[in-house]
């Protein structure tokens, strides 16, 4: 994975000592001076230097040189660097001599460190499943949110954007859908800090329906800022995060200073974001033959009075040869994007440093006044003492932010205008006859701004030589700030009286403190480690959310004081708390058989009195059977083979806080004077912790010196008693309460990641990775069925994100009206509505990476695909006073028509829209991503005075092969529904990064 | 010795841990924007306000989702924009799956959880006084019964909700009318015979006494129980709290002198009223020519209550009963949900079903009231019983319309519902005389049946 890598494939480290015995009558030293360089010639700065048994370590500079002073005449000097074998060269050297020692470069992402719960092992020694991108894989992508850059690059990781503004959310679902309506969200651990992934507006009531959306708090992350993300799927990876694990962890973790000579780095770039498709809709000509022929089937005269049933303004009032293309006027503009990132690292033995700034502005493709500007600090530092006994580590980012977009709340209907709509009416005025108008409804904005705070406190100190002490820190701040806007002139005259803006406020804070013993014995052909801990969590979320109204001058719709009314406010306040003990224990035999087992007892304040605490864990086990003598003569083609198994309990308490507690809450609004309350929920005290039993077995194989790297995974995770928010009819009062589901949801799959170093030159290579997830999600049982709220949603042996709908049986020839089934097995007629039609989960989805890198020219280019069927966008049948998509083109038009769109009328038929007519293939492959970049050769980088400089072009969505024809805004986004989410930009940018 | 520091450290170690671990680290506060259920009925402030918070749910939520769509969906208002699920309701083909529709049952429902919660929380408080717990169970009976009033009359069958344990009423099947309407009858007679003439709060904002029986004689009248109708309203004519009656530019103003029970308003204004009239422009609802031609010359409620705008040479007729579209708090308006116009129309029936047609205590006597006040003359029709009978449902049209369905209930309640709306418009049904059960709820309880036709 670390590609960086690549370039130093088969280096070589050498030493050039010179030295000379001093003349000194004390005990025999010497002054050992030395260069570290690679294949090449290239100086290896930052590499470690370390006399065996002296706590004195020296690195090497910008130069690759170092020094040792009073050196001993005896013993090993030891020199390590990330990406190469360590060498060991023992004392004394022939000093008389120039002496070089070549060793391999280790070139074997088996060997590369991998970042697990509290800890670090190798990909090799890892007896759990996880996925790892690095830097050099987010670097490459010019995305805003950190999560983008996890799409499809890791497989059993189902990466959607589902809103391709900034700003925008996107959903990850690890493994499936464990759960039926409960948090499906995985546990974000940023350097050791949990992270909070819920929606940062949720508690505005309209947040979900207005364009800007829902807001993802990992947009105040600088992706620029992470060293790597590693996705922990399976029970041996997950159960040391007990009851949080079960929809899989995600450790972020940002870059950090390296020891060496002083390094600046600087990073611009300036690029361009466009839609990446338009939706094919009707054209003027089109959509007026169908609404001519939707009046004369239903027997009606379109009219132009407006108390007439045939009233169609469209056809009778507006010019109906002036065609708009809404599509263009709404999506087809084009946004700037500007990025900055400078960073100073650089320490030496004992203290290293990562100061590094960022800023990001970004414009969208959308009409009207709209900028995203990001800005950041960040640090890392770290020191040890001279002995290495105590070391502290300081790392920390803060990000503001500021997202002001146009606001439009009927963006769907703007973007579905008959074509031949004008914004302005004969006299100038705005255009109100389709009740929405673009013009009106852009006017209407939204400012979001976000301030987010992540810091990390490591304090370790070395009790013994075996046996460590840590505490880290951590505590997050997030902070968002909304206001929407709605002067008059954005809204419909007719309905809305008044300007009114609404304020949402939101502070998150979270402390969390995590003591850690960790006891590391090296015996002569083992090691053990193991691990205890404990983490005391606390997370305050409070803010509050206003409707305000009548504001005495449009210019001060931001400012609340100037509202002359108080329309709805409500506040919402959560604490929470958790405490946990957790263990670990790792034995490695020989680097041949490793077993790994964890435990994890949470306590949980999102619990009743009595169901506060859990216990999890986990059994992993790994032989790495490749490294058998018999095998190896056996199968010589052989040079990696691991054999893994893991089999764990964890939990999910993804729920929301004091679901236990029967309360009564502020209503919002007032009766009589008084502040009136309306009963919270439907209270049970008696949920508990779900159980989630994951059993996973893998292969690992290595061919031909470890060029080819297949890894093959089976997983179940079933999980009983789940967690959810139980669905309920409203007649109850409510639509939902928190429950456990006495069902058992069964989650498999198949997951291959195939790694492969095609070429491997001096001066070319070209290496692919590849990942595919075949997925497989089943509802096994499910007591007292069918007198359950989920009878008619769900089918005990199918899929839960099963998709309900009407089957379309034809059209009928003779009438062109749609005829659905009736219930199986009933003598009634009338549609049926639940049969299954779908599933949400793909049938399967990876992706395909190549680098290619010749000389100082490296191209990277990567394909994202799905396999997947989903509900389309035809809401309406021809005829509506709507636009549709040509896809209704195909509709019956007269006798004998064999079709499976209706006729052409003025009256919906409504169940269309949810029958197996609206349900398409939505299967696609995305070229996701294409990096190109060029390094300047070094002759001229030495005269300019740096040491490296980098020009790239970057790509984004660049192009998509799916079924043009289905009716969506994009596959990977799927339809347009009611909400109002857009799909992915393209984007693509050039940028230069310099390095001093 | 170095063993003995290490067992000292571990042991340091584990017992914080253990120490850690224990209840208390995961005790959290209550959330300060909310209060126990145990608390809110342990004061008589929070039940109060727990109490009024059914009462505002009202013109809140339920009626922007109600009167103007019932309106839609009979013959007295049209639509000019394009919103489908508005649509529906003036094609009279309203789909399970619409959102109005799910949204009056969904808040309706609301109310009734909480009334039901309401009753079932005093019944346990020992914290409050008898006469509190008697008022305030009384109050959330009577809003139940005007809940079911309506969901009864809107959908038919529907389920009978009348606790709040959710584990019966998650699969609860529909409920024969019959037992509706028995359950809110029951409801009806204990809040009437419990509750004072006496208004908590001030003005007429929570029901009383004679709120309870106002919706009593509009039940009876709809069972055709004509002698309890009369007699119930008949109990409210005569108290002379309510009567006589205001001008028709009085009637609609805050505690009026005809208010029987009107739901409060935040700021003056009845939030229905925003999108009805019109500000400039042409309006987005306005009435049937069918409606406006159905007064007579000369009749005051033409006049106060119909706001008239020519748009484009289009002359627009809109709803005026309320005429703040924005707040207002120097000259308030209230949503009325009961008054004494429509129980002398109720009793005009009454009597006339009896055969009481002339004379001072006779139907055309009660007619006369409601056609004095719009500044019309004496009944002078014909006064055989069905002709009396059919000029006071008229009287009801041009008195009640654009006022809780009353157009939808009362048509439906004669059996003159697909006759009326079956030839004013093309498309209307005969299933139409009830709407379906949301979509969402036949989704989540399989015991549900869904409305014939849908």
């Amino acid at each position: 994975m670390k590609k960086t890598i690549l370039f130093i494939v088969l280096a070589t480290l050498c030493f050039f000592f010179k030295s000379s015995a001093q003349n000194n009558s004390g005990p025999p030293i010497i002054n050992i001076i030395g260069k570290v360089i690679d294949e090449q010639g290239t100086p290896l700065p930052g590499a470690t230097v370390k006399i065996q048994n002296e706590s004195r370590i020296s690195i090497t500079g910008k130069d690759g040189k170092f020094t040792f002073t009073n050196a001993p005449r005896k013993g090993v000097v030891s020199v390590s660097f990330i990406g190469f074998q360590t060498a060991n060269i023992p004392l004394p050297l022939n000093f008389d001599n120039e002496f070089i020692i070549q060793l391999k470069a280790d070139a074997n992402s088996l060997n590369e460190v991998q970042v697990i719960g509290y800890g670090t092992t190798t990909k090799r020694l890892n007896t759990g499943s996880v996925s790892t991108i690095t830097a050099t894989d987010i670097e490459k992508q010019p995305v805003t949110n950190i999560l983008s850059a996890l799409s499809g690059r890791a497989a059993g990781v189902n990466v959607q954007t589902t809103n391709g503004l900034p700003g925008g959310g996107i959903s990850i679902q690890i493994r499936g859908t464990g759960s039926i309506l409960a948090g499906t969200d995985p546990l974000y651990v940023i350097d050791g800090v949990t992270f909070d992934s819920s929606i940062l507006n949720s508690y505005s009531g309209i947040g979900a329906t207005t364009l800007t959306g829902l807001i993802s708090p990992f947009n105040s992350i600088n992706p620029d800022d992470i060293e790597s993300i590693s996705v922990l799927k399976d029970a041996d990876a997950t159960a040391i995060y007990g009851s949080r694990g079960s929809n899989g962890v995600v450790l972020i973790t940002t870059k950090k200073g390296k020891a060496g000579n002083t390094k600046i780095d600087v990073n611009l770039s300036e690029g361009i974001n466009k839609i990446a498709s338009l939706p094919s809709l009707l054209n003027l000509q089109q959509y007026l033959q169908i609404r001519r022929q939707a009046f004369k089937n239903d027997g009606l005269t379109p009219s132009a009075d407006p108390s007439s049933p045939g009233y169609a303004p469209d056809l009778m009032v507006w010019d109906t040869t002036k065609s708009t293309d809404w599509r263009k006027y709404l999506l087809g503009g084009t946004g700037r994007v500007t990025d900055f990132q400078g960073n100073v690292s650089g320490g030496d033995a004992n203290t290293t440093f990562n100061i590094g700034a960022n800023y990001h502005s970004e414009t969208t493709i959308l009409p009207g006044d709209n900028l995203y500007q990001r800005g950041g600090i960040r640090y890392a530092l770290k020191h040890s003492s001279t002995n290495e006994k105590f070391s502290i580590s300081l790392s920390g980012a803060y990000s503001t932010d500021n997202n002001g977009l146009v606001n439009a709340s009927s963006f769907q209907n703007d973007l579905f205008l008959p074509p031949n709509f004008q914004l302005l009416n004969a006299s100038g005025y705005t255009n109100w006859s389709f009740g929405v108008n673009p013009l009106a409804d852009l006017k209407a904005r939204s400012t979001v701004k976000t301030d987010n705070l992540i810091t990390n406190l490591v304090l370790s100190y070395k009790i013994l030589q075996d046996l460590t002490l840590s505490t880290s820190t951590g505590y997050n701040r997030i902070n968002i700030n909304q206001v929407q806007t709605f002067p008059l002139a954005s809204q419909n005259p007719a309905f809305s009286p008044s300007n009114h803006s609404n304020f949402t406020d939101n502070t998150r804070k979270s402390f969390i403190v995590e003591p850690q013993l960790n006891y590391n014995k090296k015996l002569e052909n083992s090691s053990l480690n193991l691990l205890v801990g404990g983490t005391y969590q606390t997370s305050l979320n409070q803010g509050q959310y206003i409707q305000a109204s009548n504001f005495s001058s449009e210019g001060l719709l931001e400012n609340i004081a100037s509202a002359a009314t108080l329309d709805y406010i409500s506040n919402f306040y959560t604490q929470y708390r958790y405490v946990s003990v957790f263990g670990r224990a790792t034995y490695n035999f020989s680097d041949k058989y490793i077993v790994n087992a964890s435990i994890r007892r949470d306590g949980s304040s999102r619990f009743g009195p009595g169901n506060q605490f859990g216990t999890f864990g986990a059994v992993g086990a790994a032989w790495l059977f490749g490294s058998e003598q018999w095998v190896k003569s056996a199968l010589p083609f052989l040079s990696y083979g691991k054999l893994r198994g893991s089999y764990g309990i964890v939990g999910n308490d993804q729920i929301t806080d004091y679901q236990y507690l029967s309360t009564y809450t502020n209503a919002g609004y007032n009766y009589q004077d008084i502040a009136a309350l309306k009963a919270s929920r439907i209270t049970n005290a008696n949920f508990h912790w779900e159980v989630n039993k994951k059993l996973e077995i893998g292969v690992e194989l290595g061919f031909l010196k470890d060029r080819i790297l297949l890894n093959v995974n089976r997983y179940q995770s079933k999980s009983s008693n789940q967690l959810v928010n139980y669905a309920i009819p409203t007649l109850t009062g409510f639509n939902s309460y928190q429950a456990n589901l006495p069902a058992v949801v069964e989650n498999t799959g198949w997951e291959f990641e195939l790694n492969t170093k095609n070429i491997q030159q001096k001066n070319f290579s070209w290496t692919t990775s590849f990942n595919i997830t075949i997925p497989k999600n089943q509802l096994k049982s499910f007591p007292n069925f069918s007198n359950s709220s989920y009878a008619n949603t769900l089918v005990i042996g199918e899929d839960i994100t099963r998709i309900v709908g009407y089957r379309l049986l034809s059209v009928d020839p003779a009438t062109g009206t749609a005829v659905y089934a009736p219930q199986p097995g009933s003598t009634s007629t009338s549609p049926y509505f639940y049969n299954t039609i779908g599933k949400k989960t793909p049938d399967l989805y990876g992706g395909f990476g190549n680098n290619i890198s010749y000389k100082n020219w490296q191209l990277d280019f990567f394909l994202q695909f799905a396999k997947q069927k989903l509900p389309g966008d035809i809401i309406y049948t021809p005829g509506v006073f709507a636009n549709n998509y040509q896809f209704v083109l195909n509709r019956w038009q007269q006798a004998g028509d064999q079709t499976n769109v209706p006729k052409a009328s003025t009256i919906i038929d409504y169940n269309y829209s949810s029958s197996t007519a609206n349900y398409f293939d939505a299967s696609y492959i995305r070229l996701k991503n294409v990096a190109l970049s060029y390094s300047l050769p070094t002759d001229i980088i030495r005269k300019i005075k740096v040491d490296r400089v980098k020009i790239y072009v970057q790509g984004q969505n660049l192009y998509t092969w799916w079924h043009r024809n289905s009716p969506f805004l994009d596959p990977e986004s799927g339809a347009f529904g009611y909400t109002n989410n857009l799909p992915p930009m393209r984007s693509i940018i050039i940028g230069a990064q310099i390095t001093f | 010795m170095k063993s003995k520091r290490l067992t000292q450290v571990l042991a340091c170690l584990i017992g914080a841990i253990a120490l850690f671990s224990c209840k208390k680290l995961v005790e959290v506060n209550t959330p300060k924007n909310q209060l126990t259920t145990d608390k809110v009925f342990a004061d008589s402030t929070s039940a109060t306000a727990a109490v009024i918070g059914i009462y505002a749910l009202y013109d809140k939520y339920i009626n922007n989702n109600y009167n103007k769509f019932m309106g839609l969906y009979t013959d007295e208002l049209t639509y000019t924009s394009s919103t489908q699920g508005t649509l529906d309701y003036v094609k009279s083909l309203v789909p399970a799956t619409n959102t109005p529709n799910l949204n009056y049952w969904k808040y309706n429902y609301a109310s009734i959880y909480q009334c039901n919660d309401i009753i079932e929380q005093l019944q346990k408080s020992t914290a409050l006084s008898s006469s509190t717990v008697l008022d305030f169970t009384n109050e959330a009976k009577f809003l139940r019964a005007y809940a079911y009033f309506h969901l009864v009359n809107v959908y038919g069958s529907v389920p009978l909700v009348i606790s709040t344990d959710v584990n019966v009423n998650a699969t609860i099947a529909n409920s024969d009318s019959a037992s509706v309407y028995k359950q809110i009858v029951r409801d009806l007679k204990d809040a009437q015979s419990n509750l004072s003439i006496n208004y908590r709060g001030a003005g007429r904002v929570r029901a009383n006494k004679y709120a309870a029986t106002a919706l009593l004689s509009k039940v009876y009248l709809w069972q055709k129980d004509w002698v309890n109708a009369e007699s119930s309203a008949s109990a409210i004519i005569n108290s002379s709290l309510y009567t006589p009656l205001p001008a028709p530019a009085q009637a609609f103003l805050a505690n009026s002198k005809e208010t029987i029970l009107s739901f409060w308003t935040q700021n003056g204004f009845v939030s229905d009223a925003s999108s009805l009239i019109p500000s400039s422009g042409a309006p987005g609802y306005f009435f049937t020519t069918s409606l406006v031609n159905a007064f007579e010359l000369g009749d005051l409620r033409k006049s106060n209550w119909i706001k008239t705008s020519v748009v484009s040479g289009k002359t627009y007729y809109s709803p005026y009963k309320y005429k703040n579209r924005a707040a207002n708090t120097s000259v308030p308006e209230y949503l009325i949900a009961l008054r004494a116009g429509e129980q002398y129309l109720i009793r005009a029936e009454a009597r006339a079903q009896q055969g009481n047609i002339s004379g001072s205590s006779g139907a055309i006597a009660d007619l006369n009231v409601i056609r004095t006040r719009a500044g019309l003359g004496n009944y002078s029709e014909a006064t055989d019983q069905s002709s009396v009978v059919a000029a006071i449902r008229h009287e009801k049209q041009v008195e009640l319309f654009t006022e809780w369905g009353n157009r939808f209930l009362d048509l439906k309640r004669t059996g003159g519902l697909n006759a009326a709306i079956g030839s004013f418009k093309s498309t209307w049904k005969p299933n139409a005389i009830v709407l379906p059960i949301p979509q969402n709820e036949l989704n989540t309880n399989p015991n549900l049946t869904q409305n014939q036709g849908y």
